[in-house]
């Protein structure tokens, strides 16, 4: 796989906005319709990841990843469930398997169903510095640390951690600039 | 069915006394755990994996050692997280059943065993959700999962919650401990032992 995430996913919805473009800068988007999902990917001034499981309208099958391939040139995709991950990466998305960092055995059991050639989002990412380094270091990558990183210093900690990518919210975009170098 | 057990003083206030005393819930998978948790100063065990219908004699060992038990409806084999489950586990002698399924959690209120709803915390969406749910169960204690984060979320769940809150998942030092409890738990769950014993 020659995709590669951006260091920092600005996460945006349907309402958002596009931030300033920079280096190491993708966006993440979710909670849309697919309507407005193929309006967002007509001109993305970045690199798009969508989340397929908060797209409403979006089907799961080999299909709906050919499209997001092939007709919206989505380049990185996340699922939660293993075989739409799957079928992501077989449509030459780099896919990323959403896992629940709720406690060390349902990673485990999580990590079980990882199919080969997927990478790992990390929900929420907040936590990925709390788990075990034994843990971390199976996880597959690339990894994103996806969900509840506010400031700076989570998000230095989720780097230091091992993503290679940590999802943050557009209205903690400035001061995450100044402070992360987002060079990929 | 085997004889049934509860221990004394496990209504609400019961229970909630016994994690004031030690705020630390020994978090169990496995009867070996369940042993060394019986005999460790741990004053609640909360039951992760067990196998649901042979509980009955795990319960009444928890009561004969003057401790309280939680069950987990959603993790325990042989047990299916609705209401036949629920009071299969309530004749058992559990002092309180956790789940995260709303319908569940009101039914064990109405058993009178104490109620413990589980927050699965993943994004913001999800705080929200759980949130919105807990408000309509109205159980008598929440579980944040994973709890290590509290002291990160502390502003979008304490001040909404007007409830108990545990805490509990990837909790394994007492540093990890005590960030939680000061940032509003009032007690953890966790399976690492160096903290119950």
């Amino acid at each position: 796989m020659d995709v590669a995430l951006p260091r920092l996913l600005v996460v945006r919805g349907a309402a958002g906005s596009w931030p300033e473009p920079g280096p190491g800068l993708g966006i993440l988007i979710r909670d849309v319709t697919l309507e407005t999902l193929t309006e967002l990917c007509a001109a993305p001034p970045l690199p798009l990841t969508v989340d397929v499981d908060q797209v409403e309208g979006l089907g799961s099958d080999l299909a709906a990843a050919r499209f997001l391939a092939g007709r919206l040139g989505v380049r990185s995709a996340i699922s939660r469930r293993p075989g739409r991950a799957a079928l992501l990466a077989e449509a030459g998305i780099l896919a990323l398997l959403r896992i629940g960092a709720l406690d060390s055995t349902g990673i485990e059991r999580a990590l079980a169903t990882s199919p080969t050639g997927v990478g790992t989002a990390i929900s929420p990412g907040v936590a990925l510095p709390h788990l075990e380094a034994g843990l971390r270091s199976r996880l597959p990558r690339p990894l994103l640390a996806y969900g509840l990183i506010r400031t700076r210093a989570e998000v230095a900690a989720c780097f230091a951690s091992g993503a290679d990518s940590v999802a943050i919210r557009i209205e903690d975009l400035d001061s995450q600039r100044r402070k992360v170098d987002t060079r990929v | 069915m085997p004889g049934v057990t509860r221990a004394g003083g496990s209504s609400l206030a019961g229970f909630l006394d016994r994690l004031r005393a030690f705020p630390f819930g020994a978090a169990v998978k496995g009867e070996a755990e369940v042993g060394r948790a019986l005999a460790a100063r741990a004053q609640v065990l909360f039951i992760l994996r067990a196998n649901g219908l042979e509980l009955a004699p795990v319960l009444q060992q928890v009561h004969a050692a003057g401790k309280l038990a939680a069950v987990h409806l959603d993790l325990v084999d042989g047990l299916s997280a609705d209401q036949g489950g629920l009071r299969w586990l309530v004749r058992c002698g559990a002092d309180a059943a956790i789940s995260a399924r709303g319908d569940v959690v009101r039914s064990a209120r109405a058993h009178g065993v104490v109620a413990i709803q589980r927050l699965l915390v993943q994004d913001e969406a999800s705080i929200d959700h759980g949130l919105a749910a807990i408000a309509r169960a109205e159980p008598d204690i929440v579980e944040l999962l994973p709890g290590v984060i509290l002291p990160h979320i502390r502003d979008l769940v304490v001040p909404r919650l007007g409830r108990p809150l545990l805490a509990g998942g990837f909790i394994r030092t007492p540093e990890d401990a005590t960030a939680v409890l000061e940032a509003g738990a009032l007690a953890v769950t966790t399976s690492a032992e160096a903290l119950w014993t």
